[in-house]
């Protein structure tokens, strides 16, 4: 679908045409949100705000600079960044707790535990990456956005999008593997 | 190890709940407009603030000047 053409309507205040971008964006949202290990609740109060402040800065988006997609995750990115911040501070978990809660809680091999629990170790692994890799993790598997998109987001090239990414997997495998010792 | 991690990873760990355009839309309906200033607004503002702060600025550094030429006099 191509978006620009419906965001001159958007700019113009048209709702309908904004609720058609919604519709079309929201389930890459949530998978973005969920790699970056909040949960429901949570993702869908970062959700809501994320598609409330592209509206209501719809004047500030410059399609010549970036994607309407671009922006939307890069708000999107901020405010989960954000979000886990404060959580962090409340529960003031540090990286090695939770990858030691990881690797004690939960002994059971990665292919023989069923996707519930698999979703909910994948979740504690990714909480225990630090927020840069999490972030980029996140940013990477989301079909909409490519290296060149993902690279204008962090604010680096798309040869240190592909390093970076290629470490944070590496990371959250041993963090994963953990679990098989 | 890789397959399983990028499947994984591509799968949604959340995903959203049904009617969430609708809830999106009524957020965007009950949320105060931003109220942007005319061009005509912004340049009265800047005009109010060199008619008044240029002649400030003056009025302070006679004040100076005047406490400087009466303490270096005496």
């Amino acid at each position: 679908m191509d978006i620009e053409p419906n965001f001159q309507r958007i700019a113009a205040g048209d709702r309908s045409a904004f609720a058609v971008l919604v519709g079309r964006y929201q389930r890459a949202l949530f998978g973005f949100l969920g790699r970056m290990g909040l949960e429901q609740s949570a993702a869908e109060d970062i959700a809501q705000d994320a598609f409330l402040r592209t509206w209501t800065h719809r004047a500030d988006f410059r399609p010549d600079r970036a994607s309407f997609v671009t922006w939307l995750f890069t708000i999107a990115r901020n405010l989960a960044l954000n979000a886990a911040a404060r959580s962090h501070r409340q529960r003031e978990t540090t990286l090695d707790d939770a990858a030691r809660e990881i690797a004690c809680d939960r002994p059971l091999a990665l292919d023989a535990i069923d996707r519930r629990q698999r979703e909910a170790r994948l979740r504690d692994a990714l909480r225990a990456l630090p927020p840069a890799d999490r972030t980029l993790l996140a940013l990477v598997y989301v079909e909409d956005l490519s290296h060149a998109d993902i690279a204008r987001i962090e604010g680096c090239s798309s040869g240190a999008v592909k390093q970076r990414a290629h470490r944070a997997k590496q990371k959250l495998r041993r963090l994963l593997e953990t679990d098989h010792g | 190890m890789d397959d399983d991690l990028d499947r994984l990873l591509g799968a949604p760990l959340v995903l959203p709940p049904s009617g969430f355009t609708a809830t999106v839309m009524d957020r965007i309906a009950n949320a105060p407009t931003p109220v942007r200033a005319s061009r005509m607004t912004t340049m009265l503002q800047w005009v109010a603030l060199f008619g008044i702060g240029v002649p400030a600025a003056a009025e302070l550094a006679l004040f100076v000047l005047s406490v400087w030429t009466t303490s270096s006099a005496g």
